[in-house]
């Protein structure tokens, strides 16, 4: 295995990580009565594998897709690359920060949200939305491997 | 120190760093669309980051961490500023996804 395939998979694997724990900090932050110890855990898990995803993501992108991947891409379905990877790559930007002020209004606010309803539901709008970027993400990196193939 | 003097610094952490990510998103957007648009731009960040999306992601984290410090000192303490933050932050992350997206998909199929 090379490593650009080792960082592929990694990338991949911590990606998927991610927004399995997005999608866990949504889910908990819907119910009543909110688990804050397990809350803070899953929220900061989420933020951390997002960095790894992109270091991963960063090593493969930079020094082997636009060699190796994108010339196959655009030669037969140029629009994946120029649409999907290219929003891809750029929407992915977006996910450390919204992910680092979920993780932090759950630690310093976090006592404060039951109560707080309107708070609250900026942070629900606020996972709910790194929740559905990281899934357009993937759907586009399934896209593009498709095309590569 | 009191629960609400506490209550109040912890606003202003988090006013700051919801500032930051509005900064690092708008930025974001700023830099891919301006990029494509006004190639010198994307060249400046080739140049100087190797790559011109390890230059987008140096700028954005820097102004994600470093804002977030600078702006926590000046940012308010009261709540509702923290929740007029974090709405702002909600618009821009959703206009700034569709504009990424819709950029590339008008300059993919020449729509521009």
């Amino acid at each position: 295995m090379t490593l650009h395939t080792a960082s592929l998979i990694l990338h991949i694997v911590l990606g998927l990580s991610a927004i399995a724990f997005s999608y866990l900090v949504l889910m908990h932050l819907l119910h009543r009565n909110l688990e804050l110890t397990f809350l803070k855990r899953i929220s900061l898990a989420a933020f951390l594998l997002y960095l790894a995803s992109w270091l991963t993501a960063g090593y493969y992108y930079v020094d082997f897709y636009g060699k190796s991947v994108k010339p196959l891409v655009v030669k037969s379905y140029p629009w994946a690359h120029s649409v999907f990877m290219e929003s891809k790559e750029h929407i992915f930007l977006f996910l450390p920060a919204l992910s680092l002020v979920a993780y932090l209004i759950i630690l310093f606010a976090g006592e404060r949200l039951s109560a707080d309803a309107t708070l609250k539901r900026r942070v629900v709008w606020i996972a709910a939305l790194t929740f559905l970027i990281g899934v357009y993400v993937t759907l586009s990196g399934v896209l593009v491997s498709g095309a590569a193939r | 120190m009191n629960d609400n003097i506490k209550e109040q610094n912890k606003n202003k952490i988090l006013s700051g760093f919801a500032a930051s990510a509005i900064l690092s998103v708008v930025v974001v957007a700023a830099l891919t669309i301006g990029g494509e648009i006004y190639l010198p731009l994307k060249n400046w960040l080739k140049v100087t980051f190797y790559h011109h999306w390890i230059g987008k992601g140096v700028i954005s984290f820097s102004i994600l961490l470093v804002g977030g410090g600078i702006f926590s000192f000046i940012s308010s303490r009261e709540g509702g500023s923290l929740r007029r933050l974090l709405s702002l932050l909600i618009v821009v992350t959703v206009l700034g996804t569709f504009s990424i997206i819709g950029f590339f998909v008008f300059e993919s199929f020449h729509l521009l």
